[in-house]
């Protein structure tokens, strides 16, 4: 039977966030709690910032509190003349969201990874697409 | 032998903290806060201020009387399916019940009369146990 500790740090999840999105093929960028995608340069793309946005906490017991960490993964890709940005702005998103997946324990520092919202920017960009993925990670912690 | 609704449930009480997997056994009038409770204090035993009916009136002054118990178990599972440990504390409670039915002298006798199934969030998760205990109430000794 698999156990779940779900124990970890916010810290620790974001490292091990950092580290999948790392993998991803063909992936040029990855930083921390940045919104502004000012200094971006051609050869980063595509990429994604991983952002620490919220953390609601739930009191179990005096010593256990679950915890609802929301995690804010704006991400962006560029199509060039020959390309259609909704194909690759769709396979970036699905290459995300596998990595990020694959494991939702996060090293078994988080009891399980919701992806809650995907949502883009309309093509309003064009030929730059931005996609938002929005997490809500559960772990536990004392306080 | 004096009976009475106080030692009936003392009884009660005993008898549950006896079970070496039960850690803490609470006597409440009121639902208890669980969140004022450390991991290392569960599995704990609830056992609230109970109703008590008449079930028949004896001579010499003495009443046959029903208490409707309702024992909540909390409990901590960090597994990815609690039904083990639910089974185990459910099974453990009914053979000691049922192996000191009379709760230590205090009682005429004790059924489990409900369960219910496990409800809770992980890792803290509960249920309840519905025991009816009856006993002689001697009037003269209320």
């Amino acid at each position: 039977m698999a156990t779940y500790y779900g124990l970890g740090s916010k810290e620790e999840i974001m490292a091990n966030l950092n580290t999948a999105l790392n993998e991803i093929p063909g992936i040029n960028f990855v930083d921390y709690q940045r919104i502004s995608f000012s200094g971006i340069q051609p050869d980063d793309y595509p990429g994604c910032f991983i952002n620490d946005v919220r953390v609601d906490k739930t009191r179990l017991l005096k010593d256990i509190v679950k915890n609802s960490f929301g995690v804010a993964i704006p991400g962006w890709v560029w199509a060039d003349d020959d390309e259609n940005l909704i194909t690759k702005l769709n396979a970036w998103v699905e290459l995300m969201k596998d990595k990020i997946m694959e494991d939702p324990t996060r090293g078994s520092k988080a009891y399980d990874t919701l992806i809650t919202t995907i949502e883009t920017d309309g093509g309003s960009r064009h030929p730059q697409g931005l996609v938002m993925l929005v997490l809500d990670i559960i772990f536990f912690s004392q306080e | 032998m004096t009976m009475n609704r106080r030692l009936s449930l003392a009884g009660l009480a005993t008898v549950v903290d006896e079970i070496p997997a039960i850690t803490t056994v609470v006597r409440t009038y009121k639902e208890i806060d669980i969140t004022q409770y450390l991991a290392a204090e569960l599995p704990l035993v609830e056992i609230r201020e109970p109703e008590e009916i008449p079930v028949a009136e004896l001579t010499g002054q003495r009443a046959l009387q029903s208490l409707e118990v309702s024992l909540k178990v909390w409990f901590v599972n960090w597994g990815d399916n609690p039904l083990a440990a639910y089974e185990e504390l459910m099974r453990l409670l009914r053979n000691k019940i049922g192996a000191n039915f009379t709760l230590a002298g205090e009682t005429v006798a004790t059924w489990i009369t409900r369960i219910s199934p496990i409800d809770g969030t992980m890792p803290v998760f509960w249920y309840e146990m519905g025991l009816t205990m009856h006993y002689y109430l001697n009037q003269k000794d209320a």
